[in-house]
């Protein structure tokens, strides 16, 4: 657990460092979110400031690691997890303070230099070069779906998983056609240069979500063989670090590319519209009508926050990641009480958090006391912790269960209804399965 | 074709935008037949509003500067040699005079611009 802990939290400040630290490198005459011409590459202040610059990236992605290493050092599992989300806001906030702090510095520098734009009210676009690629059929999408639904043709049980699986596809399709604005990436003067890295631009934006949905449709397909909880997660784990990877090397292949192809631009004309952009991160336009924005480096788009739709997008986005450390107590503390039984004359009632069970007496077809559970139990849907177990299973010899126990503590009250439905109960209290056990006889 | 919009200017957007379309069409930038961009592409790139462009290039059409199809998309039409001229392009035309006496210039001072402007479109 801690180990797939580790996977999932610490390559962040890795992987934000090295893209952070790849923004020193001029791609489309930008450094550090700021528009230089050719002449300011070789500038000594500019050149102290971007080496300030990077050691301030592998500094903060340092601290991170290793406040991130003891934040795994809880004694539970869940403790890690809930440090772990905690850690997660500075972790995305604190590699932006170099990335600023840079930002301003070559501002600064930019203006002592007279090497600013004076006009800034007026947008200058070549027609021959406007963007009209096409899109990517949604037939693309489609068969991705129909793929991640395939698996019913011979395990219909994990349905449900399937057809979210499906749908996660068809919203993919929503981001893949609507987040993207169709621009050209206009640098300077020269329409070849213009049209050969709107290209390429485009063309890893769909890269990225073909691999993202199909990789979607391989998790989906490996589901309905039912793998062991180990081997499950682990081709889990290696599908999405394959499709991360490729949507990082996507990323950076383009900016490799802006990189190369940009490197003699800027010693004339060139485009510069660094006060659209705060800090270099945030586009506010008032003049712009669009709200999707393209990133002026790399494949990645954002929003235009004087859109009053980017307003309320960055209010929420804010308010998600400052929630971030509160999901998990609340969560536990609203969801996730102890297993508890209520016994009539007619029914037994399980209960845990926001699930109940209710289980008619007269329906019972068998009831077995068990002191250890299926060595192979898959959730299909609910909740998996190591304290407890709520929703609906796939376990070994049983087949599709209802759980609603705590896997510590044992026995276990496996209950087969006369319609097929199987339960398996269990109490944290010592004596309350016995009890149960010895009513319902 | 370059095109330029002030968005501080006292001109409206579509009119910068029908403006510099006229031009680029009196200069042969623009040729008969040659494809302009579509609505959506020229607000995306431009970051203007669909319907700004879309009026902009609705008065080219009244105009007879361009022709707008479904499959072809919209065009610069061919125009005649001897098309006469609109009521409105020859009053345009008199309150442009006007401003130049007002500023000071007269007649041969005028024709002597019309010939250097003439001149640099060529």
């Amino acid at each position: 657990m801690r180990f797939f802990l580790m996977l999932c939290f610490l390559p962040l400040p890795v992987i934000m460092a090295v893209m952070l630290c790849n923004e020193a490198k001029f791609k489309k005459n930008i450094v550090v979110g700021v528009t230089l011409p050719y002449e300011a590459r070789e500038n000594a202040e500019v050149q102290r400031a971007l080496s300030r610059y990077k050691k301030g990236n592998i500094i903060v992605a340092i601290i991170l690691v290793v406040s991130g290493l003891l934040c795994m050092l809880a004694k539970s599992d869940w403790r890690a997890v809930e440090n772990l989300m905690v850690w997660l806001v500075p972790a995305i906030v604190l590699p932006y303070i170099p990335y600023v702090s840079c930002n301003k510095r070559l501002r600064e520098i930019k203006l002592n230099n007279r090497w600013g734009r004076r006009d800034t009210n007026r947008v200058s676009i070549d027609t021959s070069v406007i963007a009209e690629q096409k899109w990517l059929s949604p037939l693309w999408f489609l068969a991705a779906a129909a793929l991640a639904m395939l698996p019913l043709l011979w395990n219909p049980e994990f349905k449900a998983v399937y057809i979210s699986y499906a749908v996660c596809i068809l919203l993919l399709w929503l981001c893949y056609r609507f987040a993207y604005r169709n621009k050209a990436e206009r640098v300077d003067g020269n329409s070849d240069l213009t049209s050969a890295l709107t290209a390429i631009r485009k063309k890893n934006w769909n890269m990225v979500f073909l691999v993202a949905v199909y990789g979607m449709a391989a998790i989906s397909i490996s589901m309905s063989f039912e793998l062991s909880p180990v081997l499950s997660c682990v081709l889990i784990i290696v599908i999405t670090l394959m499709v991360s990877a490729l949507a990082i090397y996507a990323e950076m292949k383009t900016r490799k590319v802006q990189e190369e192809l940009c490197s003699d631009s800027g010693k004339d004309a060139y485009l510069d519209d660094d006060d659209k952009w705060l800090w270099g991160v945030l586009y506010y336009n008032l003049d712009d009508e669009k709200l999707i924005i393209n990133s002026r480096i790399g494949t990645n788009t954002t929003i235009n926050l004087a859109k009053p739709a980017g307003k309320v997008i960055a209010a929420i986005s804010l308010a998600v990641l400052l929630a971030t450390p509160f999901i998990l107590p609340v969560t536990n503390a609203v969801g996730n009480k102890p297993p508890e039984f209520d016994l009539s004359s007619a029914e037994l009632t399980a209960r845990s958090g926001g699930t109940e069970y209710v289980i008619k007496l007269d329906e019972i077809e068998s009831v077995e006391l068990i002191e250890e559970l299926p060595k192979s139990i898959v959730k299909v849907n609910g909740t998996n912790f190591e304290n407890l177990l709520k929703g609906r299973f796939s376990a070994d010899k049983i087949g599709s269960v209802y759980a609603c126990l705590d896997p510590t503590s044992p026995p276990f009250l496996l209950i087969e209804g006369k319609d097929g439905d199987n339960f398996l109960l269990g109490s944290r209290e010592e004596g309350v399965i016995q009890d149960l056990m010895d009513k319902i006889k | 074709m370059i095109l330029e919009f002030d968005f501080k200017s006292q001109t409206p957007l579509y009119m910068q935008l029908r403006n510099q379309v006229v031009n680029a069409i009196a200069s042969g930038e623009l040729k008969a037949g040659e494809h302009l961009p579509s609505v959506r592409a020229l607000s995306n790139e431009s970051g203007i509003n669909t319907m700004t462009v879309s009026k902009a290039y609705q008065l080219l059409k009244q105009e007879g500067y361009i022709d707008t199809d479904r499959r072809r998309g919209t065009t610069v039409l061919k125009r005649d040699e001897a098309v006469e001229l609109s009521p409105e392009t020859v009053e345009n035309f008199r309150l442009c005079l006007s401003e130049l006496r007002l500023a000071g210039l007269n007649r041969e001072q005028i024709i002597a611009l019309c010939e250097k402007l003439c001149k640099e479109e060529k």
